[in-house]
């Protein structure tokens, strides 16, 4: 039986040179080990199980059951019981070696390498004051840091295996008691019904289980930082970790939560809001700018003042081009920039960027082809865009822009107030994973409220959001007399 | 569905590019900031002339000889035939929401105001917050072809002396387009213009030399009220009538007093001053009361002014002189001109207007000439300035 | 109705249906009745207003879980309650198509005077189009995020209006006695009470906090009554007797004179938006009251393209051009809001019936 097993399993990998194959024999009866060099660790092998198997060897008695000696007396914490290939196969695939004992009889013991890197700081979600560790590939070390945090036997997870090929390890974390279960209950029967080849990170996993398709915002947080997972966690939402990717998937989103970061919590109230106030001002301009500038001066001229009108009257006599094309000219060569300085190396990457707009906006003007105005209205759109860390919101925030500036080259300011209205209306009309996206501004939510535009001080804020959750206290100062 | 669809976005698509309807790039404005019309008895014609923004950028004002502004000039039958056909020679079509002063000569406002008015209002381009003066001769509607120094377009340099000389001289009223248009369709306001007029010699004041010297050929000032009755333009007032019809009118803010002394004289500028009026229909008889705080500006005269008595005694001549100003004034335009521009008419109509109905009918014969006004200045004097006491005064002790 | 609605959206969605009149109709045809006694005659007719309020919150609190749709059918059998139907049905697309052509005829004849009526009603009703297909609770969400836009530029507006206020035109006060101040303010009251009727469509059972419903509603008509009220009265202050007649928009030519710190100067294009975000949830209601009417609550997108178009192309050729649209907005629209308000008197009248049937 255990010769069979070995056949089909050089068969169905080619007899590959990554799988080893030892025998051994104690007392007469053949052992198989069977492992995969590329996942175990061959030192711990060598140390622990071999050295336990000569320790069996020596203690076994020929009347008793060889697999239950071995089961209880190897010296290696982690045993699974197996039977029949499939289950050979898989836990092969893990990482573990297998011990095929006697016909039908298998032991699995976990030997693994350690593939992945060591705790690093996060890349793209850095902070000044707040804690510096950042999620790695492993899905242990993940949960691991999680689980630092949230010292709680409330925290339960829920455990799938996704991709024919790859069989990804994912984790559904929640709170028993704060938490929604509806949200996991969905996405457990959504993914049950797919089969798909591979799952190498979670942002198709991301796309594999959001339920609106047809919009442009996105409905999924994907994070790198544990201490905004267990922030979600304790505020009722849900949280995915994926093996091999360093992001997990937070979910239900709503706006407010793009113009928030982790150093927030570092400020004192009053200054806080003032920031979160320039963050959302930023977000009107980044988005409304160029358009506005280009009804404006097409269309409603009477709105400048008489010395801007002449300002600009020189200035666009010299460019041949109408507004709309020289703002989509300038917003191109600025996507084009920002494209290729992420595919740059680390090493020049700075400096090609400047040279490059420098260049592109002094020499630009010298020849005739942009005004200077237009060079200004795109600098500031293009800064203020990069206050917002997602980068799926900036995605589609580039949608919107684009609407505003062809709205207001068809019928000038009006056509801008009939696109800000489309855009309230999408807004307003989306659902994260059935929570309605614009809390907390509609349905006006007051909890939310304290911590959106306007920040209260951390003991007012004594409550959670009631449409992610029904367990809305959260006790912060209790005296205790 | 999706058919429906696509052919519905196709459609539109053809509709939006068939030409944006109100779509103009700055370059093809002609930015207008002063327009001035004037009507032509033989050919009965109007003649206008509108003045252009030359967009040159401000480094380049000075190195190269083009001038600032441009005007042009052109006659017809009605107001918009003459605009239009301004684009016969100009090369950009004019926009008139930047328009800053309006300058009408005395025909076109004696027989045709109403083609004016209507013009202006039903174009929904036209702001109507642009201000509006009548020129005092038909030379002076050359006037805004001047070239000027210290704001390089002649329009934005009289808007400017307009607005500021309300604030700080009271001179002339300071009207916008929705005033006029209220006074001409209420039958019970007479019209009141500031004017402009033209000094020096105006043909060497439009050349190049009138900016490169430091004393121009020739300037375009504001000049006094003009005031008018059923529309017909009387005259024009002195200084100091001007400034009490303005008082009377409660436009007047800030102003200098000038009180002659012994031996010289004071001068006072009385601020935020604050009129009330109240019409008395039975008596026949409107209380005016001048409230506000004056301060003593120049002092060429031997007069204490440290000790209280002095002050005191000043104080009195000063309301005593604000008031024989303005009934000298209120006289002097009910006997000699017999017109009501001070708005007595509409305030008695406001105030009782079923006693007003009976006495209206013969307005001007009976009961304007019998009206009287009853004035009491309440001016504070209180502050002097640096200087406790005139420097001739110390010289002397 | 499967949706949850906060009793916040359900009011602001009533105010701004309110605040929509402030633009051209009701202005208008008080202007023209009672000229300038207009403050006046909108104070009588808010005070009149509240017998229809009464009504509404009445019908609104009968038989909490059905909409407006089955209530008459269960009132009064199903022939009448059918017949009362499609008579409000029919007389809301006519008030639908009188509010449409108002705001284009605001937008074309005040900033873009080259455009088309065509295409501005055009792209007015595809946004119509796509509110409705959205839904009943979207355009609860979206009215109450614009009810906040549009108070806080009505603030702004009274407040640097209100150095250019003179008290001086507002008199004589009642010159011409009070008839006219009265009949003005009795068809104000029908113009801008009229469109609060589509709000029946919502069952009050699917209201959270249902028993704080009524005094939100009635708060909401104070402020929207105070609104209407300071508009006429500053324009009327500002403009004068003469100029209030010969003007069409006379709250826009008010809000050029906006001037602050001479930078600000020219911003009454960006001011009007107020006016055209209330226009756009009246007419969402409305039309999402007559699609409700039609299809009994399936969304069907072809019904609403199908709605959109007809009641395009109807008031493009209805109303030939503005002279027309000012003689119908003056003679004959009030009699259409009065026909209106009979067929809900009618309904509260079998309601009353109704209940003393049961309770004998």
């Amino acid at each position: 039986m255990n010769d069979k097993i070995i056949a089909k399993l050089k068969k169905d990998n080619n007899n590959s040179s990554y799988v080893i194959y030892r025998e051994k024999y104690i007392k007469g009866i053949k052992i198989n080990i069977i492992y995969n060099e590329t996942l175990t660790d061959s030192d711990k092998l060598s140390d622990f199980i071999f050295r336990s198997l000569d320790h069996i060897e020596k203690i076994y008695d020929e009347n008793e059951f060889l697999y239950d000696t071995i089961k209880n007396n190897i010296s290696n914490i982690k045993i699974k019981e197996i039977k029949g290939y499939d289950d050979v196969c898989k836990y092969l695939n893990n990482g573990f070696v297998i011990l095929l004992i006697e016909d039908d009889y298998s032991l699995a013991l976990e030997v693994r390498k350690n593939l992945s890197r060591s705790i690093d700081k996060p890349m793209s979600e850095t902070t000044l004051r707040g804690p510096l560790d950042a999620f790695n590939e492993n899905i242990e070390t993940n949960i691991g840091l999680i689980k630092r945090r949230i010292k709680s036997n409330k925290l339960w997870n829920t455990d799938m295996e996704i991709g024919r090929y790859t069989k990804t390890k994912i984790s559904i974390l929640t709170i028993d008691g704060i938490t929604d279960t509806n949200i996991r209950d969905k996405i457990i029967a959504s993914l049950n019904k797919i089969e798909i080849d591979k799952l190498t990170d979670s942002s198709t996993l991301k796309y594999l289980i959001a339920d609106e398709m047809k919009t442009i915002f996105p409905t999924i947080i994907t994070t790198e930082r544990p201490d905004k997972v267990c922030d979600s966690l304790l505020n009722g939402r849900t949280a995915i970790v994926v093996d091999n990717c360093p992001f997990a998937l937070i979910m239900p989103v709503f706006i407010n939560d793009f113009f928030v970061s982790e150093d927030d919590k570092d400020s004192r109230s009053i200054n806080n809001s003032l920031t979160r106030f320039l963050r959302y001002i930023a977000f009107f301009i980044t988005v409304m700018t160029p358009g506005i500038y280009i009804a404006i001066t097409t269309f409603n001229q009477e709105m400048l003042p008489l010395e801007f009108l002449t300002s600009f009257a020189s200035q666009r006599a010299s460019v041949p081009f109408p507004a709309f094309f020289e703002a989509l000219l300038m917003l191109l060569s600025f996507e084009i920039l920002r494209e290729s300085d992420l595919r740059i190396p680390n090493v020049s990457n700075s400096a090609l960027s400047i040279v490059g707009a420098l260049i592109l906006g002094e020499a630009a003007v010298n020849a005739g082809i942009v005004s200077p105005i237009m060079i200004i209205v795109e600098a500031v759109t293009a800064i203020s865009a990069l206050i917002f860390i997602d980068t799926e919101f900036i995605n589609a925030i580039k949608w919107y822009r684009l609407f505003f500036m062809i709205g207001a080259t068809t019928i000038g300011m009006f056509g801008i107030f009939i696109v800000f209205i489309f855009f309230v209306i999408n807004l307003c009309s989306l659902n994260s994973f059935g929570t309605p996206y614009m809390i907390p501004y509609t349905p006006i939510s007051l909890a939310g409220l304290k911590n959106s535009v306007i920040k209260f001080p951390v003991k007012k804020r004594t409550k959670r959001i009631k449409y992610l959750t029904d367990n809305i206290t959260r006790e912060v100062f209790h005296d205790k007399d | 569905m999706t058919k429906i669809k696509i052919l519905l976005v196709l459609s539109l698509t053809t509709l939006l590019l068939s030409g944006c309807y109100n779509y103009r790039e700055l370059s093809d404005l002609a930015i207008t900031t002063a327009i001035s019309i004037d009507y032509n008895e033989e050919n009965k014609n109007f003649e206008v002339i509108a003045q252009v923004i030359n967009p040159i950028k401000q480094q380049d004002v000075s190195s190269s000889g083009e001038p600032t502004f441009i005007n042009f000039t052109s006659s017809a039958l009605s107001l918009q035939e003459a605009f239009r056909t301004i684009i016969l020679d100009s090369p950009k079509q004019l926009y008139g929401s930047q328009l800053q002063i309006l300058i009408l000569s005395k025909s076109v406002l004696e027989n045709h105001l109403a083609d004016v008015i209507d013009f202006f209002s039903r174009d929904p381009e036209m702001r109507s917050e642009f201000r509006i003066a009548i020129a005092k001769t038909d030379e002076s509607l050359e006037g805004i072809s001047l070239q000027t120094v210290l704001d390089n377009l002649s329009s934005s340099n009289i808007l400017d002396s307009l607005d500021k000389q309300s604030e700080i001289l009271g001179l002339s009223v300071n009207l916008t387009l929705n005033d006029l248009t209220n006074m001409y369709l209420n039958p019970y306001l007479e019209i009141v213009l500031p004017s402009v007029f033209v000094e020096g010699n105006i043909n060497e004041g439009e050349e190049r030399e009138n900016v490169t010297n430091t004393t121009q050929k020739a300037k375009i000032k504001i000049g006094t009220t003009g005031i008018f009755k059923d529309n017909k333009l009387l005259g024009f007032l002195s200084f100091d009538e001007s400034r009490a019809l303005n008082l009377i009118r409660g436009d007047l803010e800030d102003t200098i007093v000038r009180l002659d002394t012994e031996n010289g004289y004071i001068v006072f500028e009385p601020n935020r001053i604050k009129t009330k009026k109240e019409s008395d229909v039975k008596n026949n008889k409107v209380k005016i009361t001048i409230d506000g705080f004056a301060r003593i500006k120049e002092v060429s005269d031997l007069t204490d002014l440290t000790s209280v008595k002095e002050i005191d005694n000043l104080e009195k001549k000063l309301n005593k002189k604000i008031e024989e100003m303005v009934q000298d004034a209120f006289i002097n335009i009910r006997d000699n001109y017999n017109t009501d521009v001070f708005g007595f008419r509409d305030s008695y109509y406001k105030t009782d207007y079923k006693l007003f109905k009976e006495i209206d009918k013969n307005w001007y014969d009976d009961i304007f000439p019998q009206l009287e006004i009853e004035v009491t200045s309440k001016i504070k004097l209180y502050e002097k300035g640096n200087t406790l006491g005139g420097i001739e005064y110390e010289r002397e002790n | 109705m499967k949706e949850k609605i906060n009793t916040l959206q359900f009011s602001s969605t009533f105010l701004l249906c309110i605040l929509s009149s402030t633009i051209g109709l009701s202005l208008y045809t008080t202007i023209k009745i009672a000229s300038i006694d207009t403050y006046i005659s909108i104070a009588i007719g808010s005070v009149m207003g509240i017998i229809p309020l009464f009504i509404f919150l009445y019908i609104f609190n009968y038989e909490k879980d059905l909409p407006i749709y089955q209530k008459t059918v269960y009132i009064f059998g199903k022939f009448w309650g059918n017949m009362i139907n499609i008579i409000t049905t029919l007389l809301y697309f006519i008030i639908g198509m009188t509010v449409l052509f108002n705001l284009s005829n605001f937008i074309v004849s005040q900033y873009l005077s080259n455009t088309p009526l065509l295409l501005i009603l055009i792209v007015f009703g595809i946004t119509i189009l796509h509110a409705i297909n959205k839904g009943f609770e979207t355009i609860t969400r979206v009215s109450s995020i614009f009810v906040v836009i549009a108070v806080f530029f009505f603030l702004f507006s009274f407040i640097y209006l209100f150095k250019e206020f003179k008290f001086d035109n507002l008199k004589p006060i009642l010159e011409f006695g009070i008839q006219k101040p009265i009949l003005g303010g009795f068809v104000n009251m029908l113009i801008f009470l009229a469109p609060i009727y589509t709000l029946l469509i919502f069952p009050k059972n699917n209201i959270v906090d249902k028993e704080k419903i009524n005094k939100y509603i009635s708060f909401s008509y104070i402020i929207g009554f105070i609104i209407l009220f300071l508009v006429s009265f500053l324009s009327i202050g500002i403009l004068g007797k003469y100029l209030i007649n010969l003007y069409q928009y006379p709250g826009y030519i008010s809000l050029k004179r906006i001037s602050l710190f001479k930078f600000v100067d020219r911003i009454e294009n960006f001011l009007s938006i107020h006016w055209i975000l209330c226009s756009f949830i009246n007419l969402s209601m409305i039309f999402y009251y007559i699609k409700c009417n039609i299809t009994k609550e399936k969304n069907s997108k072809i019904i609403n393209l199908i709605l959109c178009l007809l009641a395009i192309i109807i008031s493009y050729k209805a109303f030939d051009n503005n002279t027309n649209f000012n003689y119908y907005t003056y003679k004959i629209y009030p009699y259409i809001l009065g026909a209106l308000f009979t067929m809900y008197l009618i309904i509260y009248i079998g309601d009353i019936i109704k209940k003393k049937k049961n309770n004998i």
